[in-house]
């Protein structure tokens, strides 16, 4: 049941992933120099230095809070509005493996395609004399620290969207708030960073939880 | 005698409005029971009660004889529940439904799930999106039974479908409840469907459980009396078990549950010129009685050993 | 013989299909001996309930209409002589009395319902009773 359960949530998410997917590669193309492959400046020394005074955080970042935000609420809300939780919830599981099977899965998608842009920008800048700077890993910190806040905004999203809430304002509160705390965060140093992440994912995991139990479905 | 469903005073309110009103009500192991009422008595919110959908604000609920606040999931694998408007993920085929169904339920019969798909002709890579409703509801129907539940829950399971589907969800009912030791608990708005095929009925009005007793004694109890008068006819006649009483011309419609003595002799008190006492089908039952004006509503219920008592439940 | 049942009746489903037995043992359509579908059988064929179909075949055997052959099924039963030809008529007076206040309402005259009653034993096919004086 688990296999079926993971296999639906990546099926379900299947569009918003290849949205996110496409998304980034648009946004991150210049800066892979797509417009220079094939000509001998694709292998040049480029002006900027990679990951430290370049924008791919700023477009990283452009690219993943939306992701995460959008995949929290299609999991979430989603299936009340098709009303399927009426066809999931009652099988023999507890409810809570339900909704935890959800959130690794979310949660997965979006470290996955977080680290996938990495990675990829990484492996670009690491061919040998295209970059001013040696690549270090460590010069990708500030990305995954991104991707840490990316995390908070999901769950904050999948509590907005089980939440039960009468009024459209109150029930995007939390991936709100997600919002403005991943913001702030982002701009924190390291351990800080994770830290306060993780206690305001533990807070809106408290909630979700809360509110998958209790709601009315 | 073994209960597969019983509620105690099982209530919810919506703000103010009691959508469920201190409901108490069993059903047998291996009978079938159709729940009865219009739209808005809270049918929909009781079964939802009962299958952890819907959090009761006051009572309790045993199913399989497990109190539902901690069904176990080997007592969730034994009940079947198939929701208003039979939801499910519209993206997935027949077959991808029939797998991840499969997955959570030690028992699966594939035989019989195939059976049903075949005798309707549909092929297992369909998309749910794309059936007709009345496919639909077999296709739900069929990944219900599969796994040979002992406890079947159906809320509205015809709602929508026309009449020739209809039969043929009938039919797949009816095959069902032959194979021995199925309860089932289903709500309807189609009365001939309940005549047919279940042995009990509740009635709910207004969040209450008016009636619950066999079928045939529902109908039975239920009468319309068609009063002529010379003169003017009364007001507002005091009979005991009086469920509406309407003008009609120069005489008066009664509609009454049971016809004892009292009744008869308070009738006769009002002294008709005659006195017209007419039978009524399911159908009609059902509407006279909850069709009246809902405060003056005598509710009947009846024990499951036959026994007859008029019980007033929940609030007036 | 076709079933028929009427849901939206006023009479209940199973005394429709005892009346319907009933009266196709007078006719002769359905002669002793004969056995009727199983339970199961009637009640996929109805869309009835099984529990409906076993009632009217416990009513008809509890008359005497029917009985049950253990593992074999449910069979037309030999008309049986079980009561006093005195009681046989008294039963045979009420049913008439009925039947004569109710022609009587509906406007017949005796002479009228003398023929009217012979057209229609004609018409009924009458099967072989028991005769017992």
């Amino acid at each position: 049941m688990l296999k079926a359960l993971v296999i639906k949530e990546l099926r379900e998410s299947a569009g918003v992933v290849a949205l996110a997917l496409i998304a980034m590669i648009v946004v991150c193309a210049e800066l892979h120099g797509i417009d220079e492959i094939g000509t001998p400046r694709f292998l040049e020394i480029r002006d900027r230095f990679p990951f430290v005074s370049d924008d791919f955080f700023s477009r990283f970042a452009l690219v993943i809070f939306p992701l995460a935000a959008v995949l929290g609420i299609k999991q979430s809300a989603w299936e009340l509005g098709q009303n399927s939780y009426q066809f999931l919830l009652h099988r023999p599981v507890q409810r809570s493996f339900v909704f935890n099977t959800k959130i690794i899965v979310g949660c997965g998608l979006v470290f996955v395609i977080g680290g996938l842009a990495i990675v990829a920008y990484a492996l670009r800048v690491a061919i040998p004399g295209s970059s001013p700077t040696p690549f270090l890993w460590s010069m990708t910190a500030d990305e995954w620290q991104i991707v840490l806040c990316a995390l908070v905004v999901y769950l904050g999203a999948f509590l907005s969207g089980i939440r039960p809430a009468h009024w459209f304002g109150t029930r995007l509160a939390p991936v709100m708030t997600a919002g403005g705390a991943a913001f702030v965060f982002s701009f924190l140093s390291g351990w800080l960073a994770f830290i306060a992440s993780a206690l305001v994912a533990a807070l809106y995991l408290a909630g979700i939880f809360y509110y998958a139990n209790d709601r009315d479905y | 005698m073994s209960y597969a469903i019983q509620t105690e005073r099982l209530t919810k309110h919506y703000g103010d409005r009691r959508v469920v009103d201190s409901l108490s009500l069993q059903v047998l192991t291996g009978s079938v029971y159709g729940l009865l009422g219009r739209n808005g008595a809270g049918k929909s919110t009781l079964i939802k009660m009962l299958m952890g959908m819907v959090r009761p604000d006051a009572g309790q609920a045993e199913l399989l004889g497990q109190n539902i606040d901690n069904l176990s999931n080997c007592t969730r694998a034994r009940i079947a529940y198939l929701a208003e408007g039979h939801p499910l993920y519209g993206w997935m085929s027949i077959d991808d439904a029939a797998r991840f169904t499969r997955s959570f339920y030690p028992r699966w019969n594939d035989k019989l799930f195939s059976q049903i798909i075949e005798h309707f002709e549909l092929s297992r890579c369909q998309k749910y999106r794309r059936l007709s409703r009345g496919q639909q509801a077999q296709v739900s129907l069929a990944l219900a039974v599969a796994p040979e539940p002992e406890l079947l829950i159906l809320d509205d399971p015809t709602l929508g479908l026309d009449t020739v589907v209809r039969r043929d969800f009938l039919e797949s009912l009816i095959q069902i409840i032959q194979r021995q030791g199925h309860t089932i608990l289903f709500s309807s708005h189609i009365l001939s469907d309940v005549e047919r095929v279940a042995e009990r009925v509740g009635v709910m009005v207004n969040g209450v459980l008016r009636v619950d007793c066999p079928t045939d004694t529902f109908r039975e109890q239920v009468r319309k009396l068609v009063l002529e008068f010379s003169g003017h006819p009364p007001e507002s006649p005091k009979i005991p078990g009086l469920v509406s009483c309407r003008q009609a011309g120069a005489g008066l419609e009664l509609v009454l549950v049971g016809y004892d003595d009292a009744q008869r002799e308070a009738v006769e008190a009002l002294d008709p010129r005659s006195i017209a006492v007419l039978d009524l089908n399911l159908e009609d039952a059902f509407i006279e009685y909850t069709r009246g004006p809902r405060r003056s509503l005598p509710s009947f219920a009846m024990e499951n050993d036959d026994a007859q008592s008029t019980r007033d439940q929940g609030a007036a | 013989m076709e079933f028929q049942c009427d849901p939206t009746s006023r009479v209940p489903i199973y005394r429709q299909l005892m009346d319907q037995i009933r009266q196709a043992v007078a006719r002769g359509r359905l002669r002793p001996g004969v056995r009727l579908p199983s339970v199961r059988t009637l009640s996929r064929e109805l869309v009835v309930n099984p529990n409906t179909i076993a009632r009217t075949y416990t009513e008809l055997e509890r008359e005497g209409v029917l009985h049950t052959r253990q593992g074999l099924g449910v069979f037309v039963a030999a008309p049986q002589a079980d009561l006093s030809a005195a009681a046989r008529r008294e039963r045979l007076a009420t049913a008439l009395d009925r039947f004569l206040t109710e022609a009587f309402h509906l406007g017949f005259s005796a002479d009228e319902l003398q023929s009217a009653i012979t057209k229609r034993i004609r018409a009924f096919q009458f099967a072989d009773s028991v005769s017992n004086t």
